[in-house]
């Protein structure tokens, strides 16, 4: 058990003069399921702090400064090894490096009602309480004019030349939005970001050894969250993410390590016309070839994330399948 | 173009991206396993081991996806479709010939009869309608709740008025255009609700026309607003130069991204200006833009007040941005009028040094409450223009009546009739005063000056306050006195039952603390 790691958990969903949100305490939950997970964070309940909302708009800022004063109760005079703070819930952008994350009371009077990503990023990165600091954030960066999001009360902490490594993972760009959507016919509603992240972390982004790294899990979220925004409508939603490395050295960080490899899928293609197949796998190998009847099926197992391309010899019909490892099994119809 | 020719590698993949903005588009390519293997801008020729590799092209809200396979060497291009814009010009936006030629015709001939022949200034605004995807029911009407104001902010002409405008008889288009002094004039939208309200400052510079193109759905778009500025007489050019980089800019700097090829930034910044929005684009890119970027920006700027006025705010503005730029710690430089840049009103909120830019009490400060921030022009919530709407609206909600949906009714007749009927209503019919809630605690500043003093003892003068809030100082001075004037009022309402503010900030112990922020 890694039980020198802590977190802290924000999913708000309920907010007194804004929009209410369906995904936020559910992709906290989420994340806070695989850092519980003995084949994920593997953290003991005790080191994780979770702060949902709740509907008479709670928590505020007291709420999140009390979970900061735990884990630096929790950690005494010793050194963790790893911070994740997670949030999901209304945002905007201050600046590049700073976002104002809404608390649920936040209201156009009430506009301080937001707490800064940078100043409590810097608050236990610029400590040294940990040597890896990892701030995932999954909410908007539209940017509001004369909005001073707050720093933590908990007292100044003694700066130091950190070797604290982090890393912050943003839903968008600065200035843009972030987007949450229903989950294929699940009817549960995610965080576009934040459902990418936990499919890279729950094998999607593991390399052929089954590491999941730092690096590996910032390009499958990237391309993952940019697919899941552009859905299936004509209008184009753009959510690009943004993850910035700070201290970083070649070596990448590992954040989980499947013991058996990483994890595979059996894909099951069922053909729907008579033809002549085949699959290739990534680098173009063929991995599968013949003639099949309409209902045929092949099933193939043991496929790693990514692409797959399937095509009918002689016909010139060829489609894209990706797989993203996170169910055991999957489906395709040609 | 960026070029990645490696030798050892199997295949070529050389991605094309064309258009008129093609170099402004974002290329990305992964390999098989999602490990990104190239990402920038503009087209790209990368040599590649085999394999299956997907490419995302985008550009603001355009994206294209595509999957190759590299057995043998691939040759890829991706043509960009055109973007909307509500200037009516080719390859830029899909208008008909007549809506582009109304557009030419009326920036040339005014709507509105001649105030003064011998005037060298003009106003052009062309208003076109938007197909917004599954809209239906009637067409928009153009010029509804669109107002010019002059820098009194006193209504001038209104859009929906036959008198001075051209439409089309579908509403596909509607064109204002007067001879106008130079000066600063306000477009307002009153807004069917009063949070859909919005007003920009547009400036007409002698010797100019500015050109506002605006787009409409039901209601004005105002994304796809544009300004340009021509030769007064010359109208709208179509075919103006560079007139699609600086829709590229445009949009880029819309989406907040001020990445940009130099070459191209600097062919608006240097060229002759037909269009001076050109320099004031470029500039503006180049100030927001990284700081390591060499470029003579007070050429540029010199340029441009040669040819604006240097009293322009935009001009003004811009000398502002570059002192910050620069770091100059001498300078004397006030901003009383807003600007239309945004860049430029945020950059002079912040001041020099702790130093106020702004002028106290001035147009310009009074915006700053309700500043807008999704565009790149200034915008706001405006307050109303008529203040007897406002009066009247109070004693209707006063006498116990529910306003009505402002969307549905017109405005000017409802009051004229409440006022009619009001009349007869005796005093006595009026519900019994209860304290009101004092009216500076609608002022979120107020709010937010109550708050952080409380939450924050950090602020010991109003100076750092105003740092902290980013406002300025004499705004947060004057709010914070209209507080303690108010005082009485303010713990006699919170005494008085239920209050939406949380009640230790409207104690003795935090109006203390206001007092003694040493001015």
């Amino acid at each position: 058990m890694n039980d020198r790691d802590f977190a802290l958990l924000f999913g708000f969903d309920h907010y007194k003069s804004l929009k209410p949100l369906k995904g936020p305490i559910g992709d906290a939950e989420d994340f806070q399921k695989w850092l519980l997970d003995p084949e994920g964070g593997n953290i003991p309940s005790g080191n994780c702090f979770m702060l949902p909302s709740d509907p008479d708009y709670k928590p505020g800022q007291d709420d999140v400064d009390d979970r900061v004063d735990l884990i630096l109760d929790a950690i005494g005079k010793g050194k963790g090894r790893r911070l994740y703070i997670f949030f999901a819930g209304h945002g905007f952008g201050v600046s590049y490096d700073n976002n104002g994350l809404l608390l649920p009371k936040w209201s156009l009077r009430g506009r301080n009602a937001a707490f800064s990503s940078k100043a409590y990023f810097d608050y236990f990165v610029e400590s040294d309480l940990f040597e890896e600091v990892l701030l995932f954030l999954d909410c908007c960066r539209d940017p509001k004019t004369s909005v001073v999001p707050r720093g933590p009360r908990n007292g100044n902490v003694a700066t130091k030349n950190t070797q604290c490594r982090s890393s912050i993972f943003y839903a968008s760009e600065f200035t843009q939005s972030s987007y949450e959507d229903v989950v294929g016919e699940t009817g549960l509603v995610r965080g576009n970001f934040s459902l990418a992240l936990m499919r890279g972390l729950r094998g999607g982004a593991a390399n052929e050894r089954g590491e999941v790294t730092l690096k590996k899990l910032a390009s499958f979220t990237k391309i993952l969250t940019e697919n899941f925004a552009c859905g299936e409508d004509e209008i184009v939603r753009r959510q690009k993410v943004v993850v910035n490395h700070f201290n970083d050295s070649e070596e990448d960080v590992v954040l989980y390590t499947f013991p058996g490899g990483r994890p595979l899928t059996t894909l099951t293609v069922t053909f729907l016309i008579e033809g002549t197949y085949m699959l290739k796998g990534q680098k173009l190998e063929v991995l599968k070839e013949g003639t099949e009847t309409a209902g045929a099926m092949w099933v193939i197992a043991g496929l790693a994330t990514g692409f797959y391309v399937i095509s009918e010899v002689g016909a010139d019909r060829e489609e894209r399948i990706f797989l993203d490892n996170s169910e055991k099994n999957m489906s395709y119809e040609f | 173009m960026n070029s990645k020719l490696q030798s050892g590698l199997n295949y070529r993949l050389k991605i094309t991206i064309a258009g008129s903005m093609s170099e402004m588009a974002h290329l990305m390519v992964c390999n098989g396993y999602l490990d990104i293997v190239h990402g920038g801008y503009g087209s790209c020729d990368l040599r590649l081991p085999k394999g299956i590799y997907t490419f995302v092209v985008s550009l603001n809200e355009i994206k294209e996806e595509r999957t190759v396979s590299l057995d043998k060497d691939v040759y890829e291009s991706y043509e960009l479709p055109g973007f909307y814009s509500a200037i009516p010009a080719f390859g830029i936006s899909n208008f008909s010939e007549d809506v582009t030629e109304a557009a030419e015709r009326y920036s040339i001939e005014p709507t509105v009869g001649l105030v003064d022949g011998s005037l060298n200034s003009s106003l052009f605004i062309f208003l076109s309608k938007i197909e917004m995807g599954n809209s239906s029911g009637r067409n928009p009407s153009l010029g509804r709740r669109l107002l010019i104001l002059d820098r009194e902010r006193r209504k001038i002409y209104a859009l929906d008025k036959k008198l001075c405008v051209k439409k089309h008889g579908n509403e596909d288009w509607l064109a204002f255009h007067v001879k106008i002094p130079k000066g600063l004039y306000y477009l307002h939208y009153v807004g069917g609700r009063q949070s859909d309200a919005r007003e920009l400052p547009i400036y007409v510079f002698e010797g100019w026309q500015t050109q506002v193109f605006l787009g409409v759905a039901k209601t004005p778009r105002f994304s796809s607003l544009r300004i340009r500025i021509a030769k007064d007489h010359q109208g709208f050019d179509r075919n103006a130069s560079s007139s699609l980089l600086m829709e590229a800019v445009l949009l880029k700097a819309q989406n907040g991204i001020f990445h940009f090829p130099f070459e191209d930034l600097w062919e608006l910044a240097v060229g002759k200006w037909e269009d001076p929005m050109k320099g004031l684009l470029a500039i503006h890119m180049f100030l927001a833009g990284k700081p390591d970027v060499q470029f003579n920006h007070q050429m540029v700027i010199s340029n441009l007040s040669d040819l604006l006025g240097r009293d322009c705010p935009d001009i003004r503005a811009l000398n502002v941005m570059l002192a910050q730029k620069l770091g100059l710690e001498e300078w004397d430089m006030h901003i009383d009028e807003p600007c239309m840049f945004l860049a430029g009103m945020l950059s002079a909120v912040r001041g020099i040094n702790g130093n106020q830019i702004i002028v106290a009490e001035s147009a310009a400060e009074k915006i700053l409450e309700e500043l807008y921030s999704d565009l790149i022009w200034t915008s706001y919530k405006p307050e109303p223009i008529n203040r007897e709407f406002d009066q009247i609206f109070e004693r209707i909600k006063y006498a116990g009546y529910s306003l009505p949906d402002l969307n549905e009714v017109d405005t000017e007749s409802f009051v004229a009739n409440f006022e009619y009927e009001y009349k007869s209503y005796s005093i006595s019919s009026l519900r019994p005063p209860t304290p009101k809630k004092p009216a500076i605690l609608n002022s979120w500043v107020a709010n937010l000056i109550l708050e952080e003093v409380l939450e924050e003892a950090n602020a010991k003068t109003v100076t750092e306050l105003s740092a902290m809030l980013r406002l300025t100082p004499t705004l947060v001075d004057k709010t914070l006195k209209n507080l303690i004037l108010s005082k009485t009022e303010i713990i006699e309402w919170s005494n008085s039952g239920e209050i939406d503010i949380a009640k230790e900030y409207i104690s003795e112990k935090n109006f203390t603390r206001l007092g003694n922020l040493k001015r």
